[in-house]
This record gives C-alpha cells, sequence and structure tokens, in this order.
C-alpha cells in the first residue's frame, strides 16, 4: 500500500514539475492599429490572456482589461514601466491608454505579483 | 435592461458572500467547539455544502483558471485545501469515519474574513491620492464681461481673472494681480505658517485664503497645475517598481507549486514513514496547502510603498519612485547648492550701524533711483520708512551712488567713495565696516554731507531653517557639502554660518556634474538643487532632491522633489524613504518567516512538542498574514517627520 501511495506522489509531482515549470507555449497577440491608436483586448482569468501583448512604440495603445475572475488576486492591475494603475471590475471592460514610447518587453503584474503579463513594445 | 445591454451574471459581493457562509457555519463551529447537533454528521455535511457551493466558486473558477494557465496562486492551494477536506469528508461518512466538514468551510470563512479586511485596508493604504484630489475647490469666482461669475472648474481659462474672498479656496494657479492676504498652503506644500501674498505673487490651486481679499490671474489650469502634477506624480510613484521587488517575483513564480510538492512530501512521510492513519496524514498535507500565503509576500513592497509615498505628499515631499527608496538609504554624503538652497537667494540687508531709521532712510531715498540689485534688498529694509525726494542724483560705477536728500548731498557707496569726497570713516567704523566684510557681507556707508552716518551690510542671507536641517543631516551622519559658483571667502562665511561640513567654491554651473561625479566616485552622494540651473546636477547625482516651490522644472529633475523651500524637508524626505525602505524589509522578513516557520509546524514537524495545528486555524493564520502585512505598512503613516 505505501509502495503504491508513494508511486502515485512521484508521479503527482512529476507533473507539477512538468505542468508549472516546464516549457509551454504562450500565446501572442498584436494590437490593431487603428489610425493613431492601437487597440488590444485582455481577458482576466487564472492570469492574462493572452499573456504576451504586442504593440508598436510611438503609437498610444488602448488596453482593455476584461476581468471574468472574481478572484481577490486580480483586483488590481499594475504597470510600473507606464506608471499605470487600476481597479479592475468584474465582468465589466476597463480601458487603460499607455504610451509605448521605448521598445523592450515589460512586464505587468496583478497587485499582489502573482500574475504576470508581458507587453512587448517593436519599433 | 436595455435590449443591445450584455447580460449581466447575478454575484454576490465579498461582503454578502462572507456573511452567508458565516451563517451556515456557525452551527459547524457550535458542533467543532461544544458539542453534535441533532442529525450529527449528516447535519455538518447540510450546512457545510452551501458554503462550498457560494463561497467555494470564487477560489475554484480563480484556481482552475490559473491551472489551465499551468500558473497557480493562492486560490489554488485554497481549492486544493477546501476540496479534499469536504470530499474526504464525504467518503469518511459513507463508512461511517470521523468528518471534516467544518474545516472545509471555516476555511472558506476565514479566508473570506482575511479578504475583507483586506480589502479595508488597502483602501486606507490607497487613499492619499484621492485626498489630494478631494483637495481642490469645485467652482471659481471669475471677472467675464466685467461681471462676476460662478463658474465650474472645468469652464477656467488661462487668462482668467478669479476673485478670492476671505475663507475660500484657491481654484488654479494663478498670480496675485489686486489685493493682499495670507494664504495657508499646507494642504499642497506642507508648510505650517501662512504665507503673505500681494500683487506680483504666486497662488497655489486648493490652498486655502485666510481673511484678505484678492484677485490673481490664472496661470495654469485643469492638469497642468501643480496640485494636478502632484497627484499624477504619486500615482506614478506608488506604481511603481521597487527593485527588491524583483527577488519576490521570482520565488512567487516557483511558491506555489513547491508548496504542493511539500504537502505530498508531508502525506508520504507520515503514511509511508511514520506509519500514521490515512486520514492524520491527509490532515497535515491539507494544512501544508492552506497555510503557505505567497500574497503575504507579494503585498509587502507596494503596499508599504503605497503609503509611504501617500503620506510624503501629505507632507509635501514628493518620491518619485520606489527606486529612490533604495538609493536614498546608501546615501553618505550631501551636496547642496548655495543660492535658494541653503540661502533665501536674494539679498536682504542683515546690519545696520548707526541710527537706523536715519541711515535706512538716506540710503533707500538714494536707492529709489538706482537700479542696482542691492538697492532692493534696502528699500525692502526701508518700507515702513518714509523717503525723501532725491535732486542731482549720481552713480558712481562700481563705487556708489550720490544725490541731494533734503538739503544735503548724501551718499551711498564703498569706503573709497566717502574717501574720494572727503569723507572721514572713525576708526571705531572702520573696523566694524571690515569685521562685516569677512563674514562676506556687501558693505556700504551712508553719508550725509561730510559726515559718515553708519553702514549697512547685505547678504544673501541662509534661510531660518538651514542652520538647524544642517546639523540634523549632520546628527543623521551624513558629510555637507556646499558645491557653489560664488567666491571662496563668501561660501565660505556662509557655511561657517550654517555649520557645513566642506565649502566646493567657485564652480561654474557646468562643472557642477563634473564636481559630482569626482564626489561619487568615493561616497554615494545626495545632490540638493533648485532645479532651475542645476538639472544637470540633479542628474547626475546618485540621487537628486529637487527644492523649487513646485516649478516644472524641479519636478521633472529630482528623484525627490521637496515642493516647499526648506532644507529640513532633505532631513525629512530621507528620513521618509529610510522609513519606507525599512518597512517593506521587515514586511518581507516577516512574510518568509511566516511561511518558513508555518510551513513546519503545519507539516507536524514538531508534532513531538505537542506543536500541531487544525487546518482551519491555518486557513486563519494564511488569511491574516496579508492582513498583518498591509496593517504593517499602514503603521508608517505614524512615523514622525
Amino acid at each position: 500500500m505505501e509502495l503504491i501511495v508513494l508511486l502515485i506522489s512521484l508521479i503527482l509531482i512529476g507533473t507539477i514539475v512538468w505542468w508549472f515549470f516546464g516549457n509551454h507555449q504562450t500565446e501572442t497577440v498584436s494590437a490593431e492599429v487603428m489610425g493613431n491608436i492601437q487597440k488590444v483586448q485582455i481577458i482576466v482569468e487564472g492570469g492574462y490572456k493572452p499573456e504576451t501583448i504586442r504593440l508598436k512604440a510611438g503609437v498610444p495603445a488602448e488596453l482593455t482589461f476584461l476581468r471574468k475572475s472574481a478572484s481577490s488576486c486580480f483586483d488590481e492591475v499594475l504597470l510600473p514601466d507606464f506608471g499605470k494603475q487600476a481597479a479592475l471590475p468584474v465582468n465589466e471592460p476597463y480601458t487603460l491608454i499607455i504610451k509605448p514610447d521605448k521598445p523592450g518587453t515589460f512586464t505587468y503584474s496583478c497587485g499582489m505579483h502573482m500574475f504576470f503579463g508581458k507587453i512587448e513594445v517593436i519599433s | 435592461m436595455s435590449k443591445a445591454g450584455v447580460k449581466k451574471k447575478f454575484s454576490l459581493s465579498l461582503r454578502q458572500t462572507f456573511f452567508i457562509c458565516l451563517f451556515f457555519t456557525l452551527p459547524l463551529l457550535y458542533m467543532m467547539i461544544i458539542g453534535m447537533l441533532p442529525g450529527g454528521d449528516l447535519t455538518a455535511l447540510v450546512f457545510a455544502t452551501p458554503v462550498i457551493l457560494i463561497g467555494g466558486p470564487r477560489f475554484f473558477r480563480s484556481g482552475w483558471a490559473a491551472f489551465k494557465n499551468h500558473k497557480a496562486n493562492m486560490d489554488t492551494l485554497i481549492t486544493i485545501g477546501t476540496l479534499t477536506a469536504y470530499f474526504y469528508s464525504m467518503y469518511a461518512l459513507s463508512r461511517g469515519e470521523h468528518v471534516y466538514f467544518e474545516i472545509a468551510a471555516l476555511l472558506i470563512v476565514f479566508i473570506l474574513l482575511g479578504q475583507v479586511f483586506e480589502e479595508l485596508t488597502k483602501g486606507r493604504a490607497s487613499q492619499a491620492v484621492e485626498k489630494l484630489l478631494h483637495l481642490q475647490a469645485k467652482d471659481a469666482l471669475v471677472v467675464r464681461n466685467n461681471k462676476e461669475v460662478r463658474i465650474p472648474l472645468a469652464e477656467l481659462k488661462v487668462g482668467d481673472v478669479i476673485i478670492v474672498k476671505p475663507g475660500e479656496k484657491i481654484p488654479t494657479d494663478g498670480q496675485v494681480i489686486s489685493g493682499e492676504s495670507y494664504v495657508d498652503e499646507s494642504l499642497v506644500t506642507g508648510e505650517s505658517k501662512p504665507s503673505r501674498k500681494e500683487t506680483g505673487d504666486t497662488v497655489i490651486g486648493a490652498s486655502i485664503n485666510t481673511t484678505g481679499s484678492f484677485r490673481f490671474k490664472a496661470t495654469k489650469v485643469g492638469g497642468e497645475t501643480l496640485l494636478s502634477q502632484i497627484v499624477e506624480l504619486v500615482r506614478q510613484a506608488q506604481t511603481s517598481r521597487a527593485p527588491i521587488q524583483k527577488l519576490v517575483d521570482s520565488i512567487s513564480h516557483y511558491f506555489v507549486p513547491i508548496v504542493l510538492i511539500l504537502s505530498i512530501l508531508t502525506f508520504n512521510v507520515w503514511f509511508g514513514l511514520l506509519g500514521a492513519s490515512v486520514t492524520t496524514a491527509l490532515l497535515y498535507a491539507v494544512t501544508v496547502v492552506v497555510i503557505a500565503c505567497p500574497c503575504a509576500l507579494g503585498l509587502a513592497t507596494p503596499t508599504a510603498l503605497m503609503v509611504g509615498v501617500g503620506l510624503g505628499a501629505r507632507r509635501g515631499i514628493l518620491i518619485k519612485s520606489g527606486e529612490v527608496l533604495e538609493k536614498a538609504k546608501n546615501i553618505k554624503t550631501i551636496v547642496m547648492d548655495k543660492t535658494g538652497t541653503i540661502t533665501l537667494g536674494q539679498p536682504v540687508v542683515t546690519d545696520i550701524v548707526g541710527e537706523r531709521n536715519t541711515v535706512l532712510s538716506i540710503a533707500a531715498s538714494l536707492e529709489q533711483q538706482s537700479e542696482h540689485p542691492l538697492a532692493k534688498a534696502v528699500l525692502e529694509a526701508a518700507q515702513k520708512i518714509k523717503l525723501d525726494a532725491v535732486k542731482s542724483f549720481k552713480a558712481y560705477g562700481g563705487q556708489g551712488i550720490s544725490g541731494v536728500v533734503g538739503s544735503k548731498k548724501s551718499f551711498v557707496g564703498t569706503a573709497d567713495l566717502m574717501r574720494d569726497h572727503n569723507i572721514s570713516i572713525p576708526s571705531e567704523i572702520e573696523k566694524k565696516w571690515q569685521g562685516l566684510q569677512s563674514e562676506a557681507k556687501t558693505v556700504v556707508g551712508v553719508a550725509s554731507g561730510n559726515t559718515l552716518l553708519g553702514l549697512i551690510a547685505i547678504q544673501d542671507a541662509p534661510k531660518p531653517t538651514s542652520k538647524s536641517a544642517i546639523a540634523l543631516l549632520s546628527h543623521q551622519g551624513y558629510k555637507t557639502i556646499m558645491l557653489t559658483g560664488d567666491n571662496k571667502a563668501t561660501a565660505e562665511a556662509i557655511a561657517k554660518d550654517v555649520g557645513i561640513d566642506q565649502v566646493i567654491a567657485e564652480v561654474m554651473p557646468a562643472d557642477k556634474a563634473n564636481a559630482i561625479v569626482e564626489l561619487q566616485s568615493k561616497t554615494p552622494v545626495a545632490f540638493v538643487g533648485d532645479g532651475i540651473n542645476d538639472a544637470p546636477a540633479l542628474a547626475t547625482a546618485h540621487l537628486g532632491i529637487a527644492m523649487g516651490s513646485g516649478t516644472d522644472v524641479a519636478i521633472e529633475s529630482g528623484d525627490i522633489v521637496l515642493v516647499k523651500n526648506d532644507l529640513l524637508d532633505v532631513a525629512r524626505a530621507l528620513k521618509l524613504s529610510k522609513k519606507t525602505f525599512g518597512r517593506i524589509k521587515l514586511n518581507l522578513f516577516w512574510a518568509f518567516v511566516y511561511n518558513l516557520a508555518g510551513i513546519p509546524i503545519a507539516a507536524g514537524v514538531f508534532s513531538s512538542l505537542g506543536l500541531t495545528l487544525n487546518p482551519a486555524l491555518a486557513g486563519l493564520a494564511m488569511a491574516f498574514s496579508s492582513v498583518s502585512v498591509v496593517l504593517s505598512s499602514l503603521l508608517l503613516t505614524r512615523t514622525r517627520l
């Protein structure tokens, strides 16, 4: 019995390591440029989807966050590189406008720094 | 609901969910502490199920959504903890064994309670910015087409003439064009004493007029005003990232999966190695899952930053980012600009030798005609003295002036000017003359006819608080250096007066940055300047502290901006930075210690000493570890600056 439990445990541990630390593909979406503005929607549920958004440098970007999760983890979104912070309402879109001036990769996170999203700014 | 409207899901607020769950949990609590209710374990199932169904989904959904994204968070831990306790109890019920429904329900109630508290305290932590915005006036009384009309703030334009009555809030930034009053600027600048305003003076929006009445012309409106700029700056600072956060971010990525692995290991050690029952091993494993609190780690930095930056903003100390806090803690040397930073920036009469009113009256009467910078200081000192008309005014370049005041030819000027006009200087006065000059003051003689009436000494005097501020900085262990373009004698006299350790004089404005680079090769340096001609030095120094009565340049060029023009705020700003950074470290320390100590206790490592934890209590500890971090950050507001 103990041996079976140990075996199951080892399989579980292996699965945890693979599932959480393995190299899984993440989604990247480029913002849609409409004249002088670029727009992209981010779904907030168990993380930020798409996990990476690609923006064009120099064009103001409208990021619309749609928070579907009531978990307090997602109460806030912090974009320190762009000096923005917002309290996200549940099931209502919330739009933030940022100015991606410099090319580079920037991270943003939830208020508790548990979930992260990426913003790739390309020239 | 409109036809086009999106169908909204019915959802309970956090507090509603908490109270409903609490209602169903009370009987379970009764069973846990006092005794069985009729129906026994089945009653426990009946009361626990609504808690799982009503309070659980917010955690289950989030945990599952995160899991699908290959992520894990606090909700993952709560989901695994509660569902394990609940389903194991169902299994146990079917086999007539001991059930743990109360643990599943209590866990959810305790965590909801923690979140309610967190919501309350976090709200308080982020109030500083909102408070600043509430300072604004709602409307303004303006003159339009020669009529006085009250208009909303949004309609205000640059150039509008605004009337401010006693006790009213000043609606926007501008310049006084008529009238006078004392204005309380403490809400914006932190300056406690009301400052006098008369024609030509600038006023700051959101400050409060006291008893007088005046008119001013709006120079800035809307987002351009000082208050708006401060609010924007504080918002950005509060969202900024402190470098220490990077460490925490990398830990939180591994945290939850590692806790899950530890929980599996705990089960195996108890069940496989120590021969405990499945129930006991499972309880330890569940306790490990629910005690771990990644949130406390995540909240440690941002909440302290938010409170510290907000506290500074209310005192006119604007810390521009979290990074500044880490820079400030390393500073050993404080380099200060002289003019306008240590000194008032404008010459004033410091000493008068001879009969005060006579000396000032003659000097000021003559200086009325002069355009020399020192004339302003003399006229300022003679404000309450009646001045005479001057005939035959004459200026002697670099030496002084003369003219007929009353019936006698009078002079104001250097010793040479006096000698050239056969005015003798008694040896006693000559001594005083030299004495004042050695204090780096500009001294002029005042004569009427052939008689020297007295002397006037003029100096760009130190601000009233400079001496105590430098003493405070020295006491705090900083080395103080004055960096100035002025000549050595003047600079050293001022330095001696205020107690500065070292003087670097005769440095051209463009070379100030180079001087900073050289000093920085030895120790970390903070530079304090007024932001107007010091921008390069402010940017070069490890830490730039801009003082500038809220000028745009100062706001842009400093790491820390002091709204008030007071050197004491340098000491306060450094203290606040250190305290805030210290609080971040303390928060992180406790969050780490909590997890490092809590997990082994939960796993039953100390059970031989009788130290074990019930999973529900572990959940309570977990929920309140986040609350305690937020409360610890809030304690920063009690810092005395």
